[in-house]
């Protein structure tokens, strides 16, 4: 198939790089023996080619020579492929028709012992990428516009400090919150560490920025319910709840007098009940600082500690039995039980999901006794209490008798470090008992603290000062994790536990017990991940991008995270999330258009069958079914895809190919590395992210292994079909290795389980045409592992070597006498 | 230490991070207080255990520990693994009297108290099947026995 309408020019440049490829490769030989491979009509060496000298020259020989592709011999194209793309488009050619041989990182610098075998093999490279150049084809980047606006899932503190962020950079934002007021968890807090100050003062102060925010448009009571179309272009179906009640509420309370329903309440279920009906502070009015208390503290324990501005009534239609005794109360008449829920489409252009997290259920640690004996209660039922918001008004009472305690012990670890419910660090549990203890200590000074804990846990400035400052005011801390608490004399409860330091075993008896409980994944979170494809961890947290680089970001372009919903955070850690997933909005959106990579699959669809195998390769849903006259068809959506290539490797009609590295590309490859002494070599495909780093770090490392091995770069190693590695062996090939990610670390979610797939399908077909399944190897390659490559090399040519003094079968006959006929 | 007692069955031994819970839930630790597991299992890590392995003999299997552990270490599967090499590995001397004792009679009879007249007459009265090891039965259950024996113990055996 001709690649293009002219013929193939090819210009090869070997690099010197100094001394780094000429101290062991002699480049004149490589450059003169450049010239007679097909194609080639210019090759030259020169000392640096990135160097600004070298660029001109090569600037100039494609002027001077019309040379239609490039061949740059010389370091890693991950080190200097953007520079030499540049450079060739700056002389007027399509960037992607430019070719790279690593001849310094996979050649001079892990083979220098063997100057020889160096030079022979960076021939096979530049003949490798000159087969590979003659068929370039000249790519135009994807671009698609831009919606300029956000949406944001979640009004708790991350979300909102996103949202605000996003809108004071001058875009709009829809804030989406599941609930009837913003705040989210914090907004159940007093005071929060590190500096033991008054919740309601910063969150009040958030809230009113929100929502006075003309750029901002909040809704509450409602959830997104689909998601569709991709960066830039997302269409969100967002479900307005109604609350019932009309703008004509007061906030007098009469209704929640008048309401004959209870319910436990989620989130303090063992403490109080609530009514379907709830008092909120308004999004559209904000509320006065704090000073005041509510005239409603009764319904105070369900919502939030925020002071009491303008109130209004919502209703939860999910609990309500719509009686009407509430309407009929209304003096304002502003109850409407039968207002309609609606829905809304809203085109955005990125999404921040802020969904934050739930509590650890205590019961699911019954020898602790919650919900069996009352006066066990969790953290953030204490909080409740410290609150002057709260159920108690600020005043810690037994919830047995109502009489302040005498005793308390905190038991840390509650469903946190426990393989049997969390086996992470709740990160935040610590601080916030130290808080409880300091808070508790300052009301009530003679009271007896115990606090039972494996590790006080308090890494950061301002937090170890809390633990110094719970033990000087008498806090006892027991290092060990109480095995139960039960009941005991009286009403007194009784924990068992071992100070580990002593070696004493505890039986202590307590008026109350607080339970330290963790911060568990959000329950919404499988929901969003389905909705929009975001991977969630095995904890059941939606999963970064990159846990360490890219925190805010996720593998699904213009999908950010922010806050609790990807890990235990506290509130500075939401906070600088919230910060951090905006500006990531805001930077795709200082652009009007994206442009996207074009190394894309595509689809003939005169070959598909519609099988629709490529649909279930793909975790980005890019390759999707198609309705046409003949019957079901896949198209790839290109602003989709991720350029894997998993869906061509899986495809058993080779309907599917992908740009840049096509199947006829690569088997070119493939063919000239296997032209001479194909039974001495080892072809290697490697995935651009990892084991093609991992063997350029091997070279970084000046690792030695023998030069028989010639890697194929692959976007992912998910590319590799056994079609391929079975051509390898056909056309003579030693040995194949296919060197993917580690298991969890594919930069494509799946490509590398694919492959593993792919590879046992290959032994397969390899046993049952009689050559020896131990020739294919599979090893798993980090970026960092270049001594796991070095390794696998030596050991395959070892093998290598057996099978030539015919210790070891190559089992290959057969397959050469197909070859032959 | 460490690694045979964890290929004896306590494959998470290392994972413990004596937070305490199993001594805390602990039936012997209650009556006994020379019996810690957790600190049985720290030096089981970290210590030569030759002195103190012993110790697993008191564990009473109730499997609190075990159930509450939030790590997954199962520590009466430590102990038990610690008796296995025990056994394997020591004099009997240090097994308590009444170990040894069923040991002798599970090689005599290959009912660990004995086959007493009394207990077939009340398998009987509980509906349940006769139950006898033939001699070539009883051979193998010594032969299984055997490796686990110390000399002495073998002497007493084949005294009987």
């Amino acid at each position: 198939m001709p690649v293009t309408d002219e013929h193939a020019r090819i210009g090869v440049f070997v690099c010197h790089c100094g001394k780094n490829i000429a101290g062991t490769i002699d480049c004149d030989v490589v450059a003169d023996y450049a010239k007679g491979l097909e194609g080639v009509v210019f090759s030259s060496h020169n000392l640096y080619t990135c160097s600004e000298a070298g660029q001109t020259e090569l600037k100039k020989a494609i002027a001077d020579h019309r040379l239609n592709r490039v061949v740059v011999a010389s370091c890693s194209p991950k080190m200097h492929e953007t520079t030499f793309r540049l450079c060739v488009a700056d002389a007027g050619l399509n960037p992607f028709l430019m070719e790279m041989a690593n001849i310094r990182e996979h050649n001079s610098w892990v083979h220098s012992a063997d100057p020889k075998g160096a030079t022979r093999k960076a021939m096979d490279q530049v003949k490798m990428a000159v087969s590979k150049a003659s068929l370039l084809r000249p790519l135009q980047p994807i671009r698609v516009p831009i919606t300029k606006r956000a949406l944001v899932l979640g009004g708790g503190v991350s979300g909102m400090t996103a949202a605000l962020n996003i809108a004071e950079s001058g875009h709009e934002v829809i804030l989406v919150e599941k609930k009837a007021s913003l705040g989210g968890m914090a907004s159940l807090l007093d005071k929060t560490f590190p500096k033991v100050d008054c919740t309601s003062c910063q969150l009040q102060d958030l809230v009113n920025k929100v929502t006075s925010n003309p750029r901002i448009k909040v809704l509450t009571l409602s959830e997104v319910k689909e998601v569709s179309g991709f960066v830039g272009n997302f269409n969100a179906k967002i479900l307005r709840r109604s609350t019932y009640v009309s703008e004509l509420c007061t906030g007098c309370g009469l209704c929640l007098d008048a309401c004959p329903v209870t319910i436990p309440d989620e989130v303090l279920g063992s403490m109080r009940v609530r009514k379907p009906i709830s008092l909120v502070s308004s999004p559209q009015a904000p509320a006065p600082s704090c000073s005041g208390r509510s005239a409603w503290d009764r319904s105070t324990v369900h919502t939030s500690s925020m002071p009491v501005g303008s109130r209004v009534a919502v209703i939860d239609k999910e609990d309500c039995t719509s009686c009407g005794i509430c309407a009929r109360r209304c003096p304002m008449r502003a109850i409407e039980l039968d207002h309609p829920s609606v829905e809304e489409n809203h085109e955005v252009g990125a999404i921040v999901v802020a969904i934050g997290f739930e509590l650890f259920d205590p019961c699911k640690k019954p020898e602790y006794g919650h919900s069996k004996l009352v006066d066990v209660v969790t953290s953030l039922e204490l909080e409740r209490m410290l609150s002057p918001l709260g159920p108690t008004h600020g005043n810690v009472a037994r919830p047995s008798n109502g009489e302040v305690p005498g005793s308390v012990a905190f038991v840390q670890c509650v469903g946190c470090r426990d393989d049997k419910s969390n086996p992470y660090c709740g990160r935040i549990c610590c601080l916030i008992t130290l808080k409880q203890v300091i808070l508790l200590k300052e009301k009530y000074p003679d009271l007896d603290i115990t606090v039972f804990y494996i590790d006080v846990r308090t890494g950061g400035k301002e937090y170890e000062k809390l633990y110094a400052e719970a033990q000087r005011l008498g806090c006892r801390f027991i290092r060990g994790r109480p095995s139960s608490v039960e009941g005991g004399d009286g009403d007194r409860l009784i924990v068992r536990s071992e100070d580990t330091l002593t070696g004493n075993s505890l039986a202590e008896s307590f008026d109350l017990v607080v339970l330290a409980i963790g911060m568990n994944a959000p329950e919404d979170s499988k929901i969003v991940s389905a909705m929009l494809k975001v991977p969630i961890d095995p904890y059941g947290f939606l999963m970064e991008a990159h846990i360490k680089l890219k925190p805010a970001e996720t593998v699904v372009d213009g999908v950010m995270l922010a806050g609790s919903c990807s890990g235990p955070m506290d509130i500075p850690s939401s906070v600088s999330r919230g910060h951090a997933s905006a500006s990531k909005v805001i930077s795709l959106f200082s652009k009007d258009e994206i442009e996207l990579d074009p190394i894309v699959s595509h689809v003939d669809l005169s070959l598909c069958k519609g099988c629709l195998a490529c649909t279930k390769a793909c975790p980005f849903q890019a390759v999707r079914p198609i309705e046409v006259a003949g019957g079901k068809r896949v198209e790839v959506l290109a602003s989709l895809c991720k350029g894997c290539g998993t869906c061509v490797a899986g495809c058993p009609y080779g309907a599917l190919d992908q740009y840049h590295f096509s199947d006829e590309q690569l088997y070119a490859q493939i063919d000239a590395a296997l032209e001479t002494d194909p039974t001495d070599k080892i072809i290697s495909f490697n995935c651009n992210w990892c084991s093609y780093a991992g063997a350029d770090f091997a070279g970084v490392l000046r690792l030695q292994y023998p030069p028989n091995v010639h890697i194929i770069r692959v976007m992912c190693s998910g590319r590799v079909s056994s079609k391929m590695i079975l051509r390898a062996f056909e056309k003579g090939a030693g040995m194949v290795l296919v060197a993917p990610c580690h298991p969890a670390d594919c930069h494509y979610i799946s490509g590398n389980a694919w492959a593993k797939k792919r590879i046992e399908q290959a032994r397969n077909l390899m046993s049952r045409r009689e050559i020896n399944p131990e020739r294919l190897r599979f090893v798993y390659v980090s970026a960092a592992e270049g001594n796991v490559y070095q390794r696998a090399i030596i050991e395959m040519t070892r093998l290598l070597e057996r099978m030539k003094r015919g210790e070891v079968s190559w089992g290959v006959e057969k397959v050469l006498q197909e070859a032959r006929t | 230490m460490r690694d045979e007692l964890i290929e004896n069955g306590a494959p998470n031994l290392t994972r413990c991070i004596q937070c305490g819970t199993c001594t805390a839930s602990c039936t012997v630790f209650e009556l006994d207080r020379s019996y810690n597991p957790r600190r049985l299992i720290q030096v089981f890590l970290v210590d030569d255990a030759s002195s103190e392995i012993p110790k697993a003999w008191l564990c009473s299997t109730c499997g609190v520990c075990t159930e509450r552990c939030p790590k997954e270490v199962w520590p009466m599967d430590v102990m038990l693994s610690a008796r296995g090499l025990l056994v394997r590995s020591r004099p009997p001397k240090d097994m308590p009297k009444d170990r040894l004792r069923s040991l002798i009679s599970i090689s005599r009879s290959g009912f660990a108290y004995g086959k007493k007249s009394g207990l077939k007459a009340r398998r009987l009265t509980l509906k349940l099947p006769e139950f006898d090891l033939d001699k070539s039965q009883l051979e193998q259950v010594r032969e299984l026995l055997m490796p686990s024996f110390g000399k002495k113990l073998k002497r007493q055996v084949d005294e009987v």
